[in-house]
């Protein structure tokens, strides 16, 4: 496998990191008067999503991670895994619970997602930022009421929970965002 | 740091910066002219003349391959050699580009340009008066009052911001530790890293960010080419080298040196601190030694640096026509 040298560092390099593959955010070169020079990185463990601070001699390597990241389809979940495909070349993959996490409350059967692969085998599920969704459970609306600007809960047919405007019926189509996991509007159909 | 591909042919600086520029380099350039000192054009290909453990060359090769020297990372053997040579100059200066390997970032790019000036019979006071007269005078003819002048000991700032004795202290790990300082691979940090770490990642960002700030007592392990002299810190006696930094805010400006006169000596710490003696120009940079350099202090004054914190500039790209990102 190929290794980067502190002086290749850059945003969005992917190297191994204790183990994990992991994402430079950042690389600050620091050289103090006439002393060693170093790279203060922040980097983000892909795995577990936590973004640390580390500091590298200039000169150190660190290993590549065998990291794509790929747009797929979401087919279906039979509760212990996730299946996707590759739209383009029909291949399936699976992901585990673990590695879909919290997206799992966005997936919707046929939508596209990011799906991150390391080594091949998915680590990381990204829905699309904006979803269309059927609410299955809400407080009964009060029609009419679209000025007071209440909010209540509204659980959606995928499992999310997104707080909606008091006139939300039941069996209503929403459009939401899935990076902030609020309520845009309603969806005519 | 990044710019859009698209943008790239354009220069970092705005031409009012590039203005502000020039005017700075003229107005260093009158400032020493009028003491009667040389400037000097010292050789930019050498061959490699760096007796720096920390500081990689650019390598220069002929169009069949064979080596051909390096780029000056510092024009200190020549100016010394010509000392030397010429021991009646009351000064002499270079004020050009200088290279660095791998050296960028946000305060640094590879190519840059060096104010060094060798003040014949001058003390390190003399050489920090100097230093800050520069600043100063830059700061009016760009139009800001002049800054705060703040002095501080070395020790004294990493017993205040690191609570430690930089000088006899086993806890410089830990200390770093403290700051959310991680360093990977820690095991071949010597007492010198874990210092310069902890200056520039807790000290520096400490600094008064409306003041100049002179630094001194930098331990003797940390100035090849500098006089050492024995002082006191804290009731116990320490070794520490003719050395002192300007910072503008917590910006590294200025390094400064009353400068190691002794052939013998010299000879003896460039040996001591791993650096190569073999190539001509510093069997040649020696020999001048031997033959005599007056006593002197040298300053190197990193222009753009200067110019960085004049503006504001949060990134070197910003004061200069094409750095390395866009050359």
């Amino acid at each position: 496998m190929a290794t980067y040298s502190t002086n290749e560092f850059r945003a969005g390099l992917k190297v191994m990191l204790d183990g994990d593959p992991a994402n430079i955010v950042e690389n600050e070169f620091v050289k103090p008067g006439k002393g060693q020079a170093f790279s203060r990185v922040k980097i983000k463990n892909l795995k577990t999503g936590k973004t640390i601070e580390r500091t590298f001699k200039s000169g150190d390597s660190l290993e590549a991670a065998d990291i794509h990241e790929q747009e797929m389809q979401y087919l279906f979940s039979d509760g212990e895994e996730w299946h996707f495909m590759d739209p383009e070349s029909f291949e399936q993959i699976m992901a585990t619970n673990e590695a879909v996490g919290d997206s799992s409350q966005w997936l919707k059967e046929q939508d596209m997602c990011q799906v991150t692969l390391f080594n091949g085998v998915p680590i990381q599920v990204l829905p699309p930022n904006h979803v269309e969704l059927k609410v299955v459970e809400t407080d009964p609306g009060l029609r009419g009421d679209t000025a007071t600007g209440g909010t209540k809960p509204a659980t959606l047919e995928t499992g999310a929970v997104v707080k909606v405007p008091l006139f939300i019926e039941e069996g209503e189509m929403l459009r939401c965002d899935t990076r902030t996991g609020e309520y845009l509007s309603r969806v005519k159909t | 740091m990044t710019n859009p591909e698209h943008e790239c042919w354009r220069p970092g600086a705005s031409l009012h910066t590039l203005r502000q520029r020039a005017r700075l380099k003229r107005l260093l350039r009158e400032t020493l002219d009028a003491r009667d000192w040389l400037e000097i054009d010292a050789p930019v290909l050498t061959d490699s003349p760096d007796f720096e453990p920390n500081i990689a060359l650019f390598r220069a090769t002929l169009p069949d391959g064979t080596p051909a020297g390096s780029l000056h990372s510092s024009p200190e053997l020549s100016m010394k050699r010509l000392l030397c040579a010429y021991p009646d100059l009351p000064g002499a200066y270079y004020l050009g580009p200088v290279f660095r390997a791998f050296e960028a970032g946000r305060r640094h790019n590879p190519e840059f340009t060096m104010l060094e000036w060798y003040d014949n019979g001058a003390m390190l006071e003399t050489a920090i008066d100097t230093t800050i007269t520069l600043i100063q005078a830059a700061r009016e003819a760009v139009g800001l009052s002049p800054a705060p002048v703040e002095r501080h000991e070395y020790g004294v700032l990493f017993r205040r911001h690191c609570a430690l004795d930089p000088y006899h202290a086993d806890t410089l790990a830990q200390a770093a530790g403290q700051h959310g300082i991680d360093v990977a691979d820690a095991a071949d940090m010597t007492r010198d890293d874990w210092l310069d770490l902890l200056m520039s990642l807790v000290i520096e960002p400490r600094l008064d960010p409306a003041a100049v700030t002179v630094v001194t007592g930098y331990p003797a392990s940390q100035a090849a080419m500098a006089r050492l002299e024995t002082t006191r810190f804290e009731d116990r006696a320490i070794h520490t080298a003719a050395r002192f930094e300007v910072f503008g805010g917590g910006l590294e400006l200025a390094n400064g040196y009353h400068e190691l006169v002794d052939p013998d000596e010299q000879a003896r710490r460039l040996g001591a601190n791993g650096a190569q003696q073999s190539s001509p120009s510093q069997q040649r940079f020696l020999t001048a030694l031997a033959h005599g350099l007056p006593d002197c202090s040298g300053v190197a004054l990193g222009v753009d640096r200067l110019l960085m914190w004049l503006t504001g500039a949060e990134d070197i790209d910003a004061v200069l026509p094409f750095s390395a990102r866009r050359v």
